[in-house]
């Protein structure tokens, strides 16, 4: 987290440095089915976001112990381009920031992929940052999401992710780089389209009860938004029905 | 009436026993992306990988061959097994591509086939994306007899992606396969196939 000795006022008159007001997404832009040798795939532009998730499989589990004989299981990697940032990332490959984005993710799509019908074998998600920009975590779960559709993966539902943030003491929904250095306290949250169960949710600094409520219903609002874009990516792939 | 499927959305009651679907919350839901047709009650999926069922035709390629039995790579998430047939006089060898049946189907979703036929060397092996397969037979196979007949091949299709092609057109049947996988979801795609096929005749 930045020093807060030179913390800049991140809210004007009810408006956010970009101009955004609290409930407002940055422009999301998302593209299905852009790899050819994956067997499915996404690229998704959120604000100066950039990222490319690919899915493989089902596939034989390698190394064969990690098999389940009842499941298939996820295997995630996230990871950011050395180039991603205005400060160093992956030069030397995965840190623990990676790691553990990598593990909560897959925990994420574990609750909505349908793991038991493709036993003894694995499906492979790589997201792949290639400029970041705060909220990637939620960025690429919304990419691995359309990606793992457009490979034909069984699931019981789609899932978008978002985050938000207490800003100046004000609570913001998908919080960019600057605002989430220097927030009070950023929340990302993995959410089900139908039936809006939150299937991830973190935070680092101090958000009371009610505030936790405002930002959930702020999600839910936003993530109408994020829904019909990956219904359209994926509507997009199959035009002239 | 004909629509486009995402999972999660929700389908009528009566779709609970189908494939694809499954119930989530109390409510019937599509687990792919596919396309529902509302009339014939049916759900065609457009991505996935495929499922191993008993009767199923295959195109496979020996990866290794035991004593017993050959391990087939078929392109699914594990190998198939093909039990040595003693009384046929083809013995396998590693790289040869078979077809097959599917007889039975292992604990571990590992299909097993008992007798397999070799592959003509000369023929080409395109790998089409399992969920296409079936609009490259067409109903009743007839897109696959159309291409046979314009293109004078011998077309084996294995459901599980394989398909071996020799004879003449070797080219033309590639490409129609090729047009065939990339505009899956679109009608009227038998004719179009013709239309394709005369053209590059011409």
């Amino acid at each position: 987290m930045a020093s807060k000795i030179n913390k800049p006022k991140l809210i004007h008159d009810g408006k956010r440095l970009d101009g955004r007001g609290p409930d407002e997404l940055r422009e999301i832009k998302i593209e299905a089915g852009i790899l050819k040798n994956a067997n499915g795939s996404a690229y998704l532009e959120w604000g100066k976001n950039r990222i490319i998730a690919a899915v493989y499989g089902p596939k034989e589990v390698m190394p064969k112990h990690f098999a389940d004989p009842n499941a298939a299981i996820i295997k995630c990697r996230y990871s950011m381009a050395p180039f991603s940032s205005l400060e160093e990332h992956g030069r030397s490959g995965q840190n623990r920031r990676a790691v553990e984005i990598s593990k909560v993710i897959k925990e994420v799509f574990e609750n909505v992929v349908v793991l038991n019908e493709y036993p003894n074998s694995e499906i492979d998600i790589f997201m792949e940052v290639l400029q970041s920009d705060g909220s990637t975590r939620a960025a690429c779960i919304n990419a691995a999401a359309v990606a793992l559709a457009s490979a034909g993966i069984p699931m019981k539902d789609m899932v978008y992710g978002v985050s938000v943030g207490k800003v100046d003491g004000e609570i913001c929904v998908d919080v960019d780089m600057l605002e989430d250095n220097y927030s009070d306290a950023d929340m990302p949250l993995a959410i089900s389209h139908r039936d809006d169960r939150i299937l991830l949710l973190q935070m680092d600094g101090d958000m009371s009860n009610e505030e936790i409520g405002r930002g959930f219903d702020m999600a839910v609002e936003a993530g109408k938004k994020i829904r019909e874009l990956q219904r359209e990516a994926l509507l997009a792939m199959y035009k002239g029905v | 009436m004909k629509k486009i499927i995402l999972p999660g959305d929700a389908l009528p009651d009566d779709l609970a026993v189908a494939h694809y679907t499954c119930i989530n919350n109390g409510s019937v839901v599509s687990k792919v992306v596919g396309v529902y047709d509302d009339e014939r009650k049916e759900i065609v999926p457009l991505e996935g990988a495929w499922h191993p069922r008993v009767g199923s035709s295959i195109v496979g390629i020996i990866a290794s061959v035991g004593r017993n039995t050959c391990s087939i790579d078929l392109k699914h998430s594990s190998y198939g097994i093909l039990v040595n047939d003693k009384m046929s006089r083809y013995s396998p060898k590693v790289g040869d591509v078979i077809e097959s049946v599917v007889r039975s189907i292992e604990r571990k979703n590992v299909p097993v086939m008992d007798r397999a036929r070799l592959i003509d060397g000369s023929s080409w092996l395109v790998y089409v994306k399992p969920s296409k397969i079936p609009r490259v037979l067409g109903r009743n196979n007839s897109m696959l007899k159309q291409i046979e007949e314009l293109t004078q091949t011998r077309i084996i299709v294995g459901l599980n992606g394989f398909v071996a092609i020799s004879g003449k057109g070797i080219n033309p049947a590639v490409a129609s396969i090729r047009k065939i996988e990339s505009e899956a979801h679109t009608s009227g795609l038998t004719d179009k196939i013709k239309d394709m096929l005369l053209s590059m005749k011409e």
